[in-house]
């Protein structure tokens, strides 16, 4: 069974999500459901730290992409923190994530880019 | 009391006329044959004897040669070879250089006591007469009469008048045959030593040496290498009887007694043997102390160079260092192979240009060197820089040409860097050859701070990398591009055999110029092979973390990267997900995953027996973009017993 853990550092301006593990259809909608509960009425935004992240497939990009087309219509911004070195990069880039979310190399460079 | 067998004893004209006849006779023999056949019959017929005797004194001054007799005589009075202190008449003579008279049988009996067995009908008188030279006897000649007679001052005289013309004549032509005897012996001994100076190997040698000695000097020849038990027949050349009393002429050079030449039916003076067996002897302890420094050379040469490859995981290589077969100096050809950080494997040809210890000794240092620099893993031109800079540095001096490479067994990349060296080879599994021509620069050792270049190129499994030297390509009346050609050709035929059969091959095809030495060094990557991957999956979203997790296991062993392994899970993931999804309706079913290697390609197959229903929406769309970025080949198949999808990744490639 596909397991993955998501863990919220709260915040009221911005709560960072860091998540581990794997990520596929088959806990693709609770990963989405843990990292859209995690995001108040009065944060700007979501990071969504995914560098603990081994695999995650279309399902679970899906999920990601959803929530960052739902921040942005409430105004808040979605921003995935992966390191350049990982493989998962290409495939953000494939699914053309930086439409609906930031993509940064480190929680630092995502809470400046919020700032 | 004249005995009917001899002539009447000459009156004084008719003396005369016998001494001018004589002195003719001997002026037209010139050999000693002739002289004494002239001394014998002369005599015999001037003085009426009935049977004659010439009997020279040998060399050695202590043997009596019977020259010519008569049958008679020799029987009676001689063997062919008598000591000179034998008691006889003509003996006695040369002894006493003086005419020894016998007129009855009674006086050679007192005088001669030990001839009394040999007398038997013998009743007639003897005189021996001196034939002298010089106030020395060199021989005598001897006349038997049939009948008793004494002989008187005049007839004494006669005989020795006699003496004189065939003693000279005897001193001419003996000095005649001496001289004629040394010119041929010089002239054998001239051709003997060029026969044997054209040999440097020991045993062609003496097979050489005995067909010198048959048929010119001997009957039979053999030589044996070796002493007492460990002699060892190394030739023999024509027929004996008696191989036990052949003459035996020690084979000495250097104070080394190295064998024994064995002659059978001599025709030649002793002395010609014995000259010959000592050229034989320092030709044959020439050609052992030329193969001793020539094996003293090469083992040193080979002493420098690796004494064996290191056996590396997925890869093939070999090496080969021939020496040139009749060069005595060392060369400087080199070749090394050393692995690598990050399994990567260092490869190294060299050649220190020159010859002789110095060339060796410094292509000693350079293989350290080499070494040194590659185990920092500095990039192959970086190498070079390094030990260019070290060269000028340290004023060796020694120009080089080399190549270094460096193969990735991950990435199938090929870098290296070529100091003036001849262009790699690279053979295709199919056989088609190419030269690497970039990564040139110019040799070590030349110019001070100066860059090197370096070029990459992909050498996948089955591909084969040949490093070589010069006289690979290089070959009299041909240009550099005819060798390379033919170099490449030759490869080429061969492109299935393993790389020492390979390198083999191409030792063999192009055998090298005699004088220079060689090295060969043949590379090749290894298809990575394994066990077939394979597992029946319920169609089920909660199983799929666990063939996930199988495929990677397998993934890592087949030698994939850790970026490689996570593009082709995801791609099975998104091909599993959607049988999942699509492929069954809500009762059990299950799929199967397979994977295998073939050569450097990783091909995942997953099979469904289902009918896919037609996506909902697009959110699936996002699955076959994903495949398709990450792998090489996406097919899918649909048929009436379900739909197959494969996918293709070339592992260690390039991502196009």
């Amino acid at each position: 069974m596909t397991s993955a853990e998501v863990v919220v550092e709260p915040s009221e301006e911005l709560p960072i999500a860091r998540v581990s593990g794997e990520i596929d259809m088959a806990n693709a909608a609770e990963v989405a459901a843990q990292l859209g509960a995690a995001v108040s009425n009065a944060a700007h935004g979501l990071v969504v730290d995914l560098g603990a992240v081994g695999y995650v497939d279309s399902a679970g990009l899906r999920g990601l992409l959803d929530l960052g087309v739902r921040l942005r219509r409430r105004g808040q911004r979605l921003v995935a923190v992966l390191p350049v070195e990982s493989p998962l990069r290409r495939v953000l880039e494939v699914v053309q994530m930086d439409r609906v979310a930031d993509v940064c190399a480190t929680e630092e460079d995502a809470r400046a880019r919020m700032a | 009391m004249t005995d009917a067998g001899d002539l009447a004893w000459p009156q004084p004209a008719a003396r005369l006329r016998a001494l001018t006849a004589l002195t003719a006779a001997l002026a037209d023999a010139l050999t000693l044959v002739d002289v004494g056949e002239v001394v014998v019959g002369a005599t015999v017929t001037a003085l009426g004897a009935g049977a004659g005797t010439l009997a020279l004194l040998d060399p050695d001054g202590e043997t009596l040669l019977i020259a010519r007799a008569s049958t008679f005589d020799a029987a009676v009075f001689g063997a062919e070879r008598i000591p000179l202190d034998t008691p006889t008449p003509t003996a006695e003579a040369v002894r006493s250089n003086r005419p020894v008279l016998l007129p009855d049988r009674e006086t050679v009996l007192d005088r001669f006591p030990g001839l009394a067995g040999r007398l038997v009908g013998f009743h007639g008188s003897r005189a021996a007469i001196p034939l002298e030279v010089g106030g020395r006897a060199i021989g005598a000649y001897g006349l038997t009469f049939s009948a008793p007679r004494d002989f008187s001052a005049d007839e004494v005289d006669f005989m020795l008048a006699l003496a004189r013309p065939c003693a000279q004549a005897l001193e001419r032509a003996r000095l005649f045959a001496a001289e004629r005897t040394m010119q041929l012996r010089l002239a054998f001994l001239a051709e003997a030593s060029r026969v044997l100076a054209e040999s440097l190997d020991g045993e062609e040698l003496l097979r050489r040496l005995t067909t010198l000695v048959v048929p010119q000097l001997a009957d039979w020849c053999a030589v044996d290498l070796g002493e007492g038990e460990a002699a060892r027949r190394v030739a023999e050349v024509g027929e004996t009887d008696d191989p036990d009393g052949a003459v035996v002429l020690a084979l000495s050079a250097r104070h080394r007694r190295l064998g024994a030449m064995r002659i059978a039916g001599a025709r030649a003076h002793r002395g010609t043997v014995e000259e010959l067996a000592r050229r034989a002897a320092l030709a044959l302890d020439n050609a052992r102390l030329y193969r001793q420094e020539h094996e003293a050379a090469e083992t040193l040469q080979r002493s420098l160079l690796p004494s064996h490859l290191p056996d590396l995981p997925g890869v093939e290589v070999c090496a080969a260092y021939q020496p040139g077969s009749t060069a005595l100096e060392v060369g400087g050809d080199w070749y090394d192979v050393f692995p690598l950080p990050g399994g990567r494997v260092g490869l190294v040809i060299g050649d220190v240009v020159g010859r002789g210890l110095r060339a060796a000794a410094a292509m000693g240092q350079l293989r350290s060197a080499v070494r040194a620099y590659a185990l920092e893993d500095w990039a192959p031109a970086a190498v070079l820089e390094h030990l260019n800079a070290l060269t000028k540095a340290t004023d060796q001096g020694d120009m080089a040409t080399l190549i270094y490479a460096t193969f990735d067994p991950h990435s199938a990349e090929l870098r290296f860097a070529s100091a003036g060296h001849p262009p790699p080879l690279v053979v295709a599994p199919d056989g088609t050859a190419r030269f690497l021509e970039g990564g040139r620069s110019v040799p070590t050792g030349v110019v001070s701070d100066t860059g090197y270049e370096e070029a990459t190129t992909t050498l996948g499994p089955g591909a084969t990398l040949v490093l070589y030297t010069d006289p690979l390509i290089e070959r009299r009346g041909s240009t550099l591009d005819a060798g390379m050609e033919t170099l490449a050709r030759a490869a080429a035929e061969v492109p299935s055999l393993d790389t020492s059969a390979l390198r083999d091959h191409l030792l063999r095809r192009q055998p090298p110029n005699a004088e220079d030495d060689v090295a060969v060094l043949a590379f090749r990557p290894l298809a990575r092979t394994g066990p077939e991957f394979a597992a029946d999956v319920p169609a089920d979203p909660t199983e799929l973390a666990g063939v996930r997790h199988r495929l990677r296991h397998w993934l890592e062993e087949a030698g994939a990267t850790p970026d490689e392994v996570h593009d082709v899970l995801l791609a099975c993931g998104e091909a599993c997900a959607n049988v999942v999804e699509h492929a069954y309706g809500p009762a059990d079913a299950s799929f199967v995953v397979s994977a295998r290697l073939e050569g450097d390609t990783v091909e995942v197959d997953v099979r469904d027996t289902g009918r896919w229903r037609a996506p909902r929406g697009s959110e699936r769309g996002h699955g076959l973009g994903l495949m398709r970025a990450l792998m090489d080949d996406v097919a899918v198949t649909p048929s009436e017993e379900g739909t197959e999808v494969r996918l293709r990744r070339r592992l260690g490639g390039v991502r196009v």
